[in-house]
């Protein structure tokens, strides 16, 4: 009897504990990286204004059982953040910031979309806006196969297919070559990698620059913090609500910009930043 | 001989460069109020003229991501 209770405790302790792991560790691993894809996403900031192009690296990290698809900046960012939980906070903190400020962001494109995650068919969006949110879809994106298939992209062969999602209408061009289920941001469900996808209006663009097999373990990282759970187009409205908060912060001079000129740039900058991937 | 002196050069100019583009952002002032749980600092940014933004987060994620928006602000 005695040992009874004495294992029901241990395992007890057990459990509590492996609980107070997981809730209270900030990043974790969740797989590792088999195949690396970095993508370039070259997008308007302005969809008025074809001048406000911008571009910025991404990366699709595709694992034994899930992906991730985020910035390549955040990318080094979770990797610091595991490698620095051991130190404090303010160090750890200023260590990242130091190590990553010089890589080109934007506020249209923070965010991770993680597939097959926690479980197989499940799709989760992670954007910043000023807080985190999380969006969850199912996988069930439809593709309409179209004939071209003559197309040469970073050396593979690809084939054309046309899918609308969030009122937009995105060309795919894909490759037998590489038969993963994968894409850029979202997007999925062709029978070979998305090598590029570009939507009617030219103004959301993911080209894939590089892909590498990796014979190491890298981690895909967790970054487990309290999401608030909206719907894409509620997402898409506190976006709108923190750009124009952020605006409101540098026209009170809450972020001091000495410079006159550099300051006018700046809310010029942030006033034109419009052109959400997903429009409602 | 000159080829190691070019290559000693180029290794200058470089470390000088990478340390030029670490600076860029530094936290200069740090607070942590234990009744909030909030972690206050204010960064400087030093893209042609010094600027200056804080933040105020409780958790690292926020910290970085409030942090580097704030650059992209600025310097971006």
């Amino acid at each position: 009897m005695k040992k009874n209770v004495q294992k029901i405790c241990m395992a007890f302790y057990i459990v509590v504990l492996s609980g107070h792991i997981t809730i209270s560790q900030e990043i974790y691993p969740i797989d590792t990286i088999k195949i690396l894809c970095k993508y370039k996403n070259t997008f308007l900031k302005d969809s008025t204004n074809k001048s406000t192009t911008a571009s910025i690296d991404m990366v699709l990290q595709i694992g034994s059982h899930l992906s991730s698809f985020c910035g390549f900046g955040e990318f080094i960012t979770d990797s610091l953040h595991y490698r620095n939980l051991n130190l404090d906070f303010q160090t750890s903190v200023s260590s990242a910031i130091g190590q990553t400020s010089g890589i080109p962001r934007s506020i249209l494109c923070n965010y991770k979309v993680i597939k097959n995650y926690p479980f197989k068919g499940s799709l989760s969006f992670y954007g910043w806006a000023g807080k985190g949110f999380r969006v969850k879809e199912k996988m069930t994106m439809k593709w309409e196969m179209l004939a071209e298939k003559d197309t040469i992209i970073l050396g593979y062969k690809c084939q054309k297919a046309l899918t609308r999602y969030a009122g937009r209408t995105y060309f795919a061009w894909y490759t037998l070559n590489i038969p993963i289920n994968e894409g850029p941001y979202k997007f999925h469900g062709l029978p070979g990698l998305i090598v590029k996808i570009y939507d009617q209006k030219k103004q959301h663009d993911f080209e894939l620059i590089s892909l590498k097999t990796l014979k190491y373990d890298c981690p895909i990282y967790y970054n487990n913090i309290s999401y608030i759970d909206t719907r894409a187009q509620d997402y898409a409205k506190a976006l709108q609500s923190h750009i124009n908060s952020l605006l409101g912060r540098i026209q009170s001079n809450s972020i001091g910009i000495s410079n006159e000129e550099q300051k006018a740039r700046s809310i010029q900058k942030v006033k034109a930043t419009n052109n959400f991937i997903e429009k409602y | 001989m000159k080829k190691i002196l070019v290559f000693g050069i180029l290794v200058v100019i470089s470390i000088f460069f990478i340390n030029e583009v670490k600076a860029v952002t530094q936290v200069v002032t740090w607070e942590y109020d234990e009744a909030t749980g909030m972690h206050c600092g204010v960064i400087q940014f030093d893209c042609g003229g010094i600027s200056y933004g804080s933040v105020c987060e409780t958790t690292w994620d926020a910290w970085v991501n409030s942090a580097n928006e704030m650059y992209e602000v600025v310097c971006g």
